[in-house]
């Protein structure tokens, strides 16, 4: 019985006008997500990979309305949220939280751990005497000591300063967490701490996760589906197993064959070899984003726009119907 | 991964997250500062002295005497000035002026800077534009001259003056708290906040003001030097606050008088003396201030 | 690059605009009438006469402004109130002896502030930085009369070795006796900028210090000279410059009271006469051109930092 999902995105579009000249008129957009449509049932996770500046995380914002998107809709337990103002969005405020890439940026680093955390649960109303025995619990359920309450970010490592980002989100309850590419500046081995940390929260508070990052690695670990994204469209969708096994799309097939495989004999001899830059999304390429740089481009590529077809396992190409299986 | 429960021993300080714990740490940081602690003792002192100047002065600064240029006596401790007025008490009458317009500068020009850093950082486009124009026209005007053009425009007097040195201050304030609040608005945990549902009032002053006090902090100290020595100069020059009301400033015009240099120099010394330590005071209390502040951000080398 | 210089060179002269138009407003609301101030006094009274109707008595203000700035911009500042002369001759005559004075204390300033306070910041903690902090500290606390006083008390009357008036001695035209002169006031300055200086280099180097690439630089094997000189002053100096861009604007007005102490010819002098005279044409006529030599000077120093900063370069 498929239950809905909590969160449907429907053709979501982010523009960002560029302006020039003394008036500042608008010359143009840059494209950073054009026409993304995902769903995430409740409970799962569900990852976006792309390179840098493909628009995943500008994605992410739109999604948790920290910007408001161009145009398009966001169903968050079937309720639109993408384009309704501000006040109206104050009841959903604590259901989506996010986690951010470990930075300089992610933390206060004027407030110690306790105060940190504090100001999610005053936000949420918690009271006072409430307060320390929250804190407390946060702090045990992402695994740091209590001693640590008095601490400053400056003080602590990155798997640390992550754990009480994770904290942070945690504090409000949320059911939705948008996660940045949370792991992306952390050592391998933190790495994975992090990734089964994020796994077992999910399954204690039935968490529903938007896992963001352009490691495939740490994307594969945690997520029950993938998409791809190139240039603020999405390019494939599919279970984790089945992407990472039959990968259709150019695009993605050269970025899993650009992943080093430790064992020599499962290496293949047809490398995928991508060529040229990202292009900029002030000015994509016509017709199919991808095909500057895809070896199988044809006429039709360049002039018409693939669309995202498929149900279980979706791809955006002309030519994957050629290339083997649907 | 997950740690056991540890139950809290009865010592451990109960911390409920509140900025309060930071201000406690600052505290303890700028006290352990010597100077600046003996900068905040003298700054004490010589209130004190003000408010309670008329207990402590023995004399009546105004009234004038018929020994003039007297050196210092049993009745008159450092001697009379040039209309026989006691100079001690003068001395401790004036310390009242400094500290006024030293307090008074530092007001305005903080309450100024601060606010119009903030709105130019925060609303930004053409507000922005507006304020740092401005800021960039009272800063290209030389800053002696400007203040003797105000001055010599709408005349010498307390305060006027505190006026004038307040409305022409606020301009560096301005661009630090601009400066601190364009940096913190793009930053992820402001991210967080919003994403909390925090409004942006709280967001400012539980984020972005606590980002930006130091700065302000330290132009208030800054600001109070300036107001002192531009006080101080400007009554040198007979501009500023005007006998009969005694100023450390104007208690030092006598001396430009080469007999008053070298064969009175209990008129001119104790004046000098007191300015440098009061000025004196303040710079270290700025000091002090700076680096409790720079603590905070240094790290130490982080382990993985 | 070029694109910025003229973004620029057109913000300064919106900025000189504004500044004459203040300049108006404020002579306007000084005491006196700005329009008999623009006219020779020494002229006929049928000239005077003429002029007055030309300057617009009765007009509205922005027409007033107008025929006012075309004055300015033909060198007619005006005529002093008090000397009857034109004002910009005065001007004119007082700018080098300011310009002189503190060009200097700016340079010894710095010559003092740079190695004193790499030298303090690099041994930070010890002995030698509180001193050096300590003394800087005082230097800065003292107001610049108190310094001269005593300066002319121990040396010109005490010592009696150096003189404590006038830019050069009557009769005397020789090098030494303008160098006598100059001893004094520039060090009365100095102490200013010294102060001032030292410990904002000494803020910078200590910023700089911690930084990682210094690491990288020792284990190189580099000496420490080297490292201190080349790799940590270099990053220091980007805020010493910066500071040093703001300091343009007391270029021209930060003597004012040592001049008048020292009765040194200058600006500051002029100025503190033009108010105690009440001559508002003076006073207003100063403000007016060391406004705008200012915002020259700011945009110079502008132009030239888009040479050495890459990152404006090439924008």
């Amino acid at each position: 019985m498929p239950e809905e999902a909590l969160l449907k995105v429907v053709n979501l579009k982010k523009y960002y006008p560029i302006r020039k000249g003394f008036f500042h008129k608008v010359i143009g957009y840059i494209k950073a997500v054009d026409g993304v449509s995902l769903e995430i049932p409740r409970g799962k996770t569900l990852g976006l990979v792309g390179e840098s500046g493909c628009g995943k995380s500008t994605l992410g914002y739109s999604i948790a309305r920290i910007e408001k998107p161009t145009s398009g809709k966001i169903f968050f337990e079937g309720k639109d949220i993408a384009t309704c103002p501000e006040r109206e969005l104050s009841g959903i405020r604590s259901e989506i939280q996010m986690v951010f890439q470990d930075s300089d940026t992610s933390l206060d680093p004027r407030m110690n751990l306790a105060e940190i955390l504090s100001e999610p649960l005053r936000a949420k109303g918690v009271r006072k005497d409430e307060i320390f025995k929250r804190i407390n619990q946060l702090m045990d359920n992402v695994g740091l000591p209590q001693k640590f309450r008095d601490k400053y970010p400056s003080e602590l490592s990155g798997g640390e300063r992550q754990r009480i980002g994770i904290a942070r989100a945690l504090a409000m309850r949320p059911k939705l967490i948008i996660c940045d590419e949370p792991v992306s500046a952390l050592d391998v081995s933190i790495q994975a701490q992090i990734l089964n940390l994020l796994k077992d929260l999910q399954q204690e508070y039935h968490l529903t996760y938007l896992f963001i990052a352009h490691g495939l690695g740490s994307v594969r670990y945690v997520s029950d589906r993938v998409t791809v994204m190139y240039l603020g469209k999405i390019v494939e969708a599919a279970e984790t197993f089945d992407l990472f096994s039959r990968p259709q799309h150019p695009y993605t097939r050269a970025l899993l064959e650009a992943y080093p495989i430790p064992d020599p004999t499962r290496r293949n001899e047809d490398k995928m070899v991508l060529y040229g830059e990202i292009p900029s999304p002030a000015d994509p390429p016509k017709g199919c984003s991808f095909h500057t740089r895809c070896p199988y481009a044809s006429k039709a590529c360049c002039s018409m726009t693939p669309g995202l077809k498929g149900k279980g396992h979706a791809v955006a190409c002309f030519k994957c119907s050629q290339l083997g299986g649907s | 991964m997950k740690t056991m429960n540890v139950a809290l021993s009865d010592g451990e300080r109960v911390n409920h997250g509140t900025p309060q714990g930071r201000c406690r740490r600052l505290f303890y940081e700028f006290f352990s500062n010597k100077l600046a602690c003996a900068g905040t003792a003298i700054i004490l002192v010589l209130a004190l002295i003000a408010i309670f100047a008329p207990k402590i002065a023995p004399q009546d600064p105004y009234k004038l005497t018929d020994s003039y240029d007297a050196g210092p006596s049993a009745q008159h401790f450092l001697g009379t000035d040039s209309l026989g007025r006691d100079i001690f008490s003068r001395l401790i009458y004036a310390s009242r002026i400094s500290l006024i317009v030293g307090i008074g500068t530092m007001l305005i020009s903080t309450f100024l800077g601060t606010l119009l850093g903030l709105l130019s950082g925060f609303l930004g486009g053409k507000v922005d534009m507006v304020i740092m124009r401005t800021a960039d026209v009272f800063m290209t005007f030389p800053p002696m001259i400007i203040l003797l053009v105000l001055v010599g425009i709408i005349g010498p007097g307390l305060w006027k003056i505190i006026f004038v040195l307040g409305i022409l201050g606020w301009t560096s304030l301005a661009r630090v708290v601009r400066g601190c609040v364009l940096s913190v608005k793009e930053k992820n945990y402001i991210k967080a906040s919003r994403l909390m549902g925090i409004s942006t009032a709280r967001i400012v002053t539980s984020h972005v003001l606590p980002n930006v006090a130091g700065p302000v902090f330290l132009s208030a100290t800054s600001m109070t030097v300036y107001g002192i020595l531009s006080e101080a100069s400007l009554s040198f020059l007979g501009l500023g606050v005007q006998p009969p009301v005694a100023s450390w400033g104007n208690m030092l015009t006598e001396a430009q008088s080469l007999t008053v240099l070298t064969s009175m120099p209990w008129v001119w010394v104790p004046p000098s003396v007191l300015i440098l330590i009061c000025v004196f005071s303040f710079n270290s209390i700025g000091d002090g201030l700076r680096d409790a502040l720079a603590g905070e951000r240094t790290s130490s080398t982080t382990t993985d | 690059m070029r694109n910025y210089i003229l973004k620029r060179i057109f913000t300064a002269v919106i900025l000189i605009f504004i500044i004459t138009v203040i300049n108006f407003i404020l002579i306007n609301l000084a005491p006196g009438n700005p329009v008999d101030a623009m006219i020779d006094p020494n002229a006929s009274q049928e000239v005077i006469q003429l002029k007055k109707e030309a300057l617009g008595l009765n007009g509205p203000l922005y027409v007033r402004y107008f025929k006012w700035l075309i004055n300015v911009l033909h060198g007619n500042l005006g005529y002093s109130m008090t000397t009857y002369q034109p004002v910009s001759q005065m001007i004119s005559y007082r700018i080098m002896p300011t310009l002189i004075l503190n060009f200097l204390s700016l340079l010894i300033g710095f010559a003092i502030a740079i190695p004193l306070g790499i030298a303090s910041a690099v041994r930070q903690y010890s002995k030698f930085d509180s001193a050096v902090t300590s003394a800087f500290l005082i230097g800065m606390s003292t107001p610049s009369f108190v310094f001269a006083l005593l300066f002319i008390f121990l040396f010109s009357v005490t010592f009696r070795i150096l003189p404590s008036s006038g830019m050069y001695t009557i009769g005397s035209s020789n090098i030494l006796d303008r160098i006598r002169h100059l001893i004094l006031p520039v060090v009365v300055l100095s102490i200013g900028t010294a102060s001032s200086d030292t410990r904002f280099v000494r803020t910078c180097m200590l910023d700089v210090l911690g930084e990682n690439y210094l690491r990288t630089a020792r284990s190189k094997g580099l000496k420490e000279f080297t490292v201190i000189h080349r790799h940590a002053f270099r990053n220091a100096l980007n805020p010493i410059v910066t500071i040093t861009g703001t300091q343009v604007a007391s270029l021209l007005g930060g003597s004012v009271v040592v001049e008048q102490i020292f009765s040194w010819p200058g600006l500051g002098q002029l100025t503190y006469q033009s108010i105690t005279g009440r001559d508002y044409t003076t006073l207003m006529a100063i403000n007016l051109i060391t406004s705008v030599l200012v915002a020259i000077a700011y945009l110079l120093t502008d132009i030239v930092y888009t040479f050495i900063d890459p990152r404006i370069h090439y924008e």
